[in-house]
């Protein structure tokens, strides 16, 4: 590995992302975990296309197969294509995963933002919601969410998000607390800009790092809750697949077969590795502080 | 630290309002909801035929949660109820009492809970010390290595992977059922294993900078050996810090058990909401759910108050880094 000193010296006047960049492309772990979350997003993405099978196409004489060439994966008790249903168990999770991020994204800059900028008494209300929403039992409450609401992909997304913004909030105002104090803000808000401008101009691109690596571990966490939830019956509404709800089936037959279960839990396993990689990476490359 | 302390249990009982609301307004929500039901129409055997229940229980829930009152009579009789232990009966298990099934499978939980968090800390511990003493050597890296692995997967996917390996290759430990000691290994070590992945990269972490900083090379100069070193002064000043790291994964692990006991067919409190949710018996899910936030937050409390005693300079702000 080429020293890490010199790279920060050359790239110190360029853009933070670029900086950023520099430093990721020395950690090899980091790369492969990137490539990895990659390769799922372009399965999920495509797996109607690339998918063998129909993931409802069941084949009663060819039931509880082992992995062939014809079932790379094998086949369920319906005798359908068991790296279909993961393909499309992968297409839910990446779907539940980054549209939750997406919510809890929103919600949490907004709230953290304006608690850090504003200050006063809408800091110690927002912040009393966000210590009141962090006691919730996060897991119980997204599966009372869904009793209640039902099991439609925007509750899933709901259910997911609901809790776990807090942190995502937490962090931001702790990065706005700090730079709103610096010259720079000073600056722009004697120059007449408006609160909103502040916030978004100067104040969230510098509090970028810790938001992407917070977002890099909130996506695996998301997909953990939803597939969670499908394995005690409260995910997504089947036949949709889901990973879940794969290694729920595979569970009940880890005497008989096996192969029902690996199949669904080394690729949701090998798929969080991956997020855990690129997000261990990340971290060390927006952490200015520790110099490797 | 008494202002600290008291402070803290105001903040316990706005958040306790605020998830009994919540829970209670959802419950409301929820459609045919029992808190929702006409008494008038049909009256009370109408109103049990619709619940799938029998009248009696029917009648012991209108007299328990008033469903005949206004929302707030029976919002402040399910928060009131709940406070002085009167829980009543729920739809699943209408001959055992609320109260009566939460004492015998809520040990059951928090025992595992426990259980998993003292060997995910002895074992980070140990790991921590393995790594740190040999900084950025193959031992390092390597064990490092196998703990990212173990942040990355939650409990589950170790449940199921560990029974395969142990309960149906190996045949050396039981994956179902709970007859013994021997029941709880699987399940303990897959809620501690995702633990011990996070808690000792961080142990080896704070070693690593207790190692570089200036009175341990004031011990070696002394003459310390390392041995002296890790076990009187720089391992001290990293447990201080692990305490709040624990902390958060407390609550994971209490969520985690809700979906372990339900793979290793334990019955614990975590089974029984589990089906409770899938069933929908309502009058269940709010106590367990309002009993689950209440120890969360009990736990968060007294792993702010250890860090409180520990560190100083952290009543002054009230919170625990790292949260």
């Amino acid at each position: 590995m080429s020293s890490p000193k010199d790279l920060s010296v050359i790239a110190s006047n360029r853009s933070p992302l670029l900086r950023m960049w520099n430093r990721l492309r020395g950690n090899r772990m980091a790369l492969v975990g990137g490539g990895m979350v990659l390769l799922v997003v372009l399965l999920a993405v495509f797996a109607g296309w690339i998918s063998p099978y129909d993931y409802q196409q069941s084949d009663f004489l060819a039931t509880y197969q082992g992995p062939t060439w014809k079932h790379l994966f094998g086949t369920d008790s319906l005798g359908r294509d068991m790296l279909t249903r993961i393909l499309w168990g992968l297409r839910s999770a990446c779907i539940v995963g980054f549209g939750a991020e997406f919510v809890e994204l929103t919600i949490g800059v907004l709230v953290g933002a304006v608690a850090g900028y504003k200050g006063g008494w809408v800091d110690n209300v927002l912040m009393r919601l966000v210590d009141s929403v962090y006691a919730f039992p996060s897991l119980l409450f997204s599966i009372v969410l869904v009793v209640v609401l039902g099991h439609s992909l925007w509750v899933i997304l709901i259910a997911v998000s609901a809790t776990s913004w807090v942190g995502m909030a937490r962090i931001v105002r702790g990065q706005v607390l700090s730079i709103r104090q610096s010259g720079y803000v000073e600056a722009a808000r004697s120059m007449g800009a408006s609160t909103m401008t502040i916030i978004r101009r100067y104040i969230l691109p510098n509090s970028m790092g810790p938001i992407v690596v917070a977002v890099s571990f909130g996506i695996p966490g998301n997909m953990m809750t939803e597939a969670g939830l499908s394995l005690i019956g409260l995910g997504v509404q089947p036949p949709t697949p889901d990973l879940g709800e794969l290694i729920s089936e595979g569970q009940q037959a880890i005497f008989s077969y096996p192969h029902l279960l690996i199949g669904p839990a080394l690729v949701f396993a090998v798929t969080l590795v991956g997020f855990t990689f690129l997000g261990d990476g990340l971290r060390d490359a927006f952490d200015t502080k520790s110099k490797r | 630290m008494i202002r600290f302390i008291l402070k803290r249990l105001l903040y316990m009982v706005i958040s306790f309002l605020v998830v009994s609301l919540v829970t209670f307004f959802l419950m409301k929500a929820a459609p045919g909801s029992f808190l929702e039901l006409n008494l008038q129409v049909g009256g009370v055997a109408a109103a049990a035929s619709s619940m799938q229940i029998t009248p009696q229980l029917m009648e012991a829930f209108i007299k328990q949660y008033h469903l005949d009152a206004p929302w707030y009579v029976q919002y402040w009789s399910y928060v009131y109820d709940f406070v002085t232990l009167h829980l009543g009966y729920s739809m699943e298990y209408p001959d055992t009492p609320t109260l009566q099934l939460i004492g015998r499978t809520f040990p059951i939980s928090i025992g595992l809970a426990v259980v998993s968090v003292a060997v995910a800390v002895f074992a980070s511990i140990a790991l921590g010390i393995l790594a740190a003493r040999r900084e950025n050597s193959w031992a390092d890296s390597s064990t490092m290595f196998v703990a990212t692995l173990g942040t990355a997967v939650p409990a589950y996917v170790v449940a199921v992977l560990l029974a395969l390996v142990f309960g149906v290759w190996l045949r050396v430990l039981p994956v179902i059922g709970f007859q013994g000691p021997k029941y709880y290994v699987l399940p303990v070590l897959s809620l501690a294993i995702p633990i011990i992945g996070s808690l000792s990269r961080y142990m080896r972490n704070s070693l690593i900078s207790a190692l570089h900083s200036e009175y341990v090379v004031t011990v070696f100069a002394k003459g310390g050996g390392i041995r002296e070193v890790i076990r009187r002064h720089a391992l001290k000043n990293s447990l201080v810090p692990l305490v709040t790291v624990v902390g958060p994964h407390i609550a994971g692990l209490m969520m985690g058990t809700v979906l372990i006991e339900g793979l290793f067919g334990l019955p614990g409190l975590g089974q029984v909401f589990a089906q409770a949710a899938s069933r929908r018996d309502y009058p269940l899910i709010m106590d367990s759910t309002l009993l689950y936030s209440v120890v969360i937050m009990l736990m968060n409390l007294l792993v702010d108050l250890i860090y409180g005693v520990l560190d100083p300079r952290i009543r002054k702000t009230g919170y625990a880094e790292g949260r």
